[in-house]
């Protein structure tokens, strides 16, 4: 027995309010499809209700979909903060590690000066990079498991980003010469988390012209 | 059967991308009732399972999606890319090679051809 489109609209209310998938749209339409299809089958075989038959499949996933407290990711459901944990290895320790890399293995080879001329040319491309970052974001007409993923603590970045360069270029104004670069982790980093989500918002692209077509 | 579950788990990209190469497009949900219909009820993909392995080669770049409105909702088709073809072909290589490597050792009398 197909659902109807009241019954249908009821389970995307009750997975948009009582399980957070507000603000991811891909996962939300692909769950939606599973649970009414699981649920249509669940009326057919078991002769039940819309009513009756809609817990039961709800209660299967609730491993998946509720929140888990004690996560780093509480605030979303399971199944999207294992993904989260996923790319966290790419785009968040990975990029730890190259800022690590790219900082301390620069400076035994070449001069103060040199160091900081290699910083604000880093700091530079992520400035280009921000801005096409947050106009990615600022366009994005979909929220996405991807897209959720580049906004996170994107204030923070962006103000860290800002704060570094500008602190950096006033010491270098006040000194006068560019032997200093306190700032360098924190450029370099920011740099790089810009990059990574430029690239993520690129993919997320992809994903929302598809809804696009459908929606 | 929990044992059992547990053997398939280590399979389950392959068993997906094997399904998705003879059958061109499937849906999640009809991933697992496929999957269920061919094994007789004897290997159950949870959804838990499932989701993030289609997520993960979606990423990788193995599994394309198309999505249709279907039944007054919208329904996200994944399909095989061309790198996702040839990977298909190196696991199920794999996968053979396992099976006749695990037969070899239960049952050294008995052959198998693939």
């Amino acid at each position: 027995m197909k659902l109807t489109t009241d019954q249908i609209n009821h389970i995307d209310y009750v997975l948009r309010n009582d399980y957070s998938f507000e603000h991811f749209d891909d996962l939300r339409i692909e769950l939606l499809d599973h649970i009414t299809s699981d649920v249509e089958l669940s009326i057919e075989k078991n002769s039940i209700t819309f009513e009756e038959a809609l817990p039961i499949v709800l209660h299967k996933w609730n491993d998946e979909i509720t929140c888990d407290r004690n996560s780093y990711y509480n605030s979303v459901p399971i199944i999207v903060a294992k993904l989260w944990k996923k790319l966290d290895w790419k785009y968040n320790y990975f990029v730890l590690l190259l800022t690590g890399i790219l900082c301390f293995g620069s400076m035994p080879f070449g001069r103060e000066d040199w160091v900081t001329y290699m910083m604000y040319i880093f700091g530079g491309i992520g400035f280009v990079l921000g801005i096409y970052l947050l106009n990615l974001l600022r366009r994005n007409q979909f929220n996405t498991v991807l897209s959720m993923y580049a906004k996170n603590k994107i204030k923070l970045y962006v103000g860290l980003f800002a704060f570094a360069l500008i602190a950096n270029l006033a010491l270098n104004y006040s000194d006068g010469d560019l032997l200093s670069c306190p700032a360098l982790f924190g450029i370099i980093h920011t740099t790089l988390v810009f990059a990574m989500r430029t690239i993520l918002m690129r993919k997320n692209i992809k994903i929302e012209n598809q809804l696009l077509k459908v929606i | 059967m929990k044992k059992q579950q547990q053997l398939y788990k280590g399979s389950l990209n392959t068993i997906i991308m094997k399904l998705l190469e003879q059958q061109g497009k499937m849906y999640g949900y009809e991933i697992t009732q496929k999957v269920k219909e061919i094994t007789q009820g004897e290997m159950n993909i949870t959804e838990g399972a499932l989701y993030p392995a289609l997520h993960k080669m979606e990423a990788d770049g193995f599994l394309d999606v198309e999505m249709d409105r279907v039944d007054g909702r919208i329904r996200k088709y994944y399909k095989l890319t061309e790198s996702g073809v040839k990977e298909t072909v190196s696991r199920m290589e794999e996968l053979e090679n396992f099976i006749r490597n695990m037969q070899t050792i239960v049952n050294p009398n008995l052959k198998l051809d693939f």
